[in-house]
């Protein structure tokens, strides 16, 4: 299997799976200009982010694979734990997949926002962003 | 990057860029997006773009729009338009009618006024006065004070209606809305038009008139009731209902063939509706409209009748009815009141 290594704003280093790294789509263009020698540097996500996004991706690659025991119930139930985090992480995890262009993640990080961010007045919600920021900085 | 526009700005106050808030306000149901506008300078800039809207448009379907008579004492309430979005689960107010129609609408106006509404858009026939022919009306509620201007339509109805009981509004596949309307010609009753406009992007306009006399097939014309429902099948046929409450019948106008015709069986099983609304020509406090997503089952025609109380709205129930909504669901078959949440 080929590995790709993949390198966090922090500069930690993640070796993955080529099949894993080309579910972004950021990554597969990398790929496809630098080749697979060097590290894939991402400068805009953090390691925690990135550790979860892998987290997110091999799951969901593990669960599509034939001979998969995972019910769509289980899926859903990992999906539900996996943006049950906090605003700031949860927003950070928005700006990684659409950083990295992670379709299924970004709609699912963007649904749970939209879904925080309904019937909530303006000042709840400005409320929420500004935490977001000031936890960010 | 993959085709993608990517805009690196920071908006405003948050530190999400301004593509992400995009993602994620068109995930909104309109209300909502409306509600966010006020977030901050930078998510109002985002929120008037027609993409966001669009989008978020696109998954309203029709909202259930009940029209609340002002009084006509100084002391009374005001006209009010409400709204259930089943995007949103909610009930909420859209404001006064001639709030939005602004100094073409008399003041003093509380009088009677037909409502439907489809992805967001608002049409409505009111009369101004007594002396003046009805008007038809189409706006976008959600759109800021400042560009309401600009988002309203409004074009008098000239064709001699004396009352006008049914409007209906649909969107069309090819772009642009379709809205029909249907009301008895003479005092009588016995001549029933309809009229057909088009609602192009910028430009309301007539499409078509025809008037067909529903005296053959009901020897009374409808007498009570008009029910409304519009559907787009596989052939993309729209048709009108209306009901005779002496006998009870129930009479199809089909727009493409400028005919009535008869449907036999209250209940037609074949037919899925779309929009059904009844109004009670004898009182015209009488006004409702039914849901397509409210319906579990929409292969039902759904009568409902609604009563405006002085506080409240109530409903009465003629058929069975499955479901209206969360806190608001009734099976029953005989006539029975219920409240709707004040509002």
């Amino acid at each position: 299997m080929v590995k790709v290594t993949l390198k966090s704003a922090e500069g930690d280093v993640f070796e993955v799976d080529e099949e894993l790294a080309l579910e972004s789509l950021m990554v597969k263009n990398m790929i496809e200009d630098v080749g697979l020698d060097s590290a894939i540097s991402l400068p805009n996500v953090s390691s925690t982010i990135l550790a979860k996004v892998i987290e997110y991706i091999k799951f969901h690659m593990d669960a599509q694979k034939d001979g998969s025991k995972k019910t769509s119930e289980e899926i859903k139930a990992f999906d539900d734990d996996f943006v049950n985090v906090g605003i700031p992480t949860l927003f950070e995890m928005v700006l990684a997949s659409n950083y990295l262009n992670v379709k299924s993640l970004l709609s699912l990080t963007c649904n749970t926002v939209a879904n925080m961010i309904k019937t909530k007045p303006p000042a709840e919600v400005k409320e929420m962003f500004t935490s977001a920021k000031q936890a960010k900085a | 990057m993959v085709g993608k526009e990517i805009k690196k700005e920071e908006s405003g106050s948050h530190g999400i860029a301004s593509d992400v808030t995009v993602l994620i306000l068109s995930r909104l149901p309109l209300r909502d997006v409306a509600r966010c506008s006020a977030v901050c300078r930078a998510w109002r800039e985002l929120t008037i773009k027609p993409s966001i809207r669009r989008t978020s448009a696109s998954r309203e379907t029709a909202w259930l729009l009940l029209h609340k008579r002002g009084h006509e004492r100084p002391s009374g309430g005001k006209e009010q338009l409400v709204a259930y979005s089943a995007a949103c689960r909610q009930w909420f107010s859209l404001g006064s009618v001639s709030g939005f129609l602004g100094k073409k609408c008399q003041s003093r106006w509380t009088g009677p006024c037909l409502a439907t509404s489809a992805h967001g858009l608002v049409s409505c026939v009111y009369s101004a006065s007594p002396t003046k022919p009805a008007a038809l009306a189409v706006f976008d509620p959600m759109t800021p004070a400042s560009l309401r201007g600009t988002a309203r339509r409004i074009l008098s109805v000239d064709e001699g209606f004396s009352i006008i009981e049914a409007l209906a509004m649909w969107k069309k596949s090819g772009g642009g809305y379709g809205i029909v309307l249907a009301g008895p010609i003479s005092l009588w009753g016995s001549n029933w038009g309809v009229c057909l406009f088009d609602l192009a992007d910028a430009k309301l306009s007539k499409a078509r008139r025809s008037v067909a006399s529903v005296d053959a097939i009901t020897t009374r014309g409808f007498l009570s009731l008009l029910c409304l429902a519009l559907r787009e099948d596989g052939s993309g046929f729209f048709c009108i209902w209306g009901v005779s409450s002496t006998p009870q019948i129930l009479a199809q106008f089909d727009i493409q063939d400028n005919l009535w015709r008869i449907i036999h069986g209250f209940f037609p099983d074949s037919v899925s509706w779309q929009i059904a609304a009844i109004t009670d020509s004898n009182q015209r406090r009488f006004t409702a409209q039914v849901h397509s997503n409210l319906l579990v089952s929409r292969e039902r025609l759904l009568l409902l009748v609604l009563r405006e109380s002085i506080a409240s709205f109530g409903l009465q129930i003629w058929s069975t009815i499955w479901k209206l909504g969360p806190g608001l669901v009734v099976q029953c078959r005989s006539p029975s009141r219920l409240q709707l949440p004040v509002i």
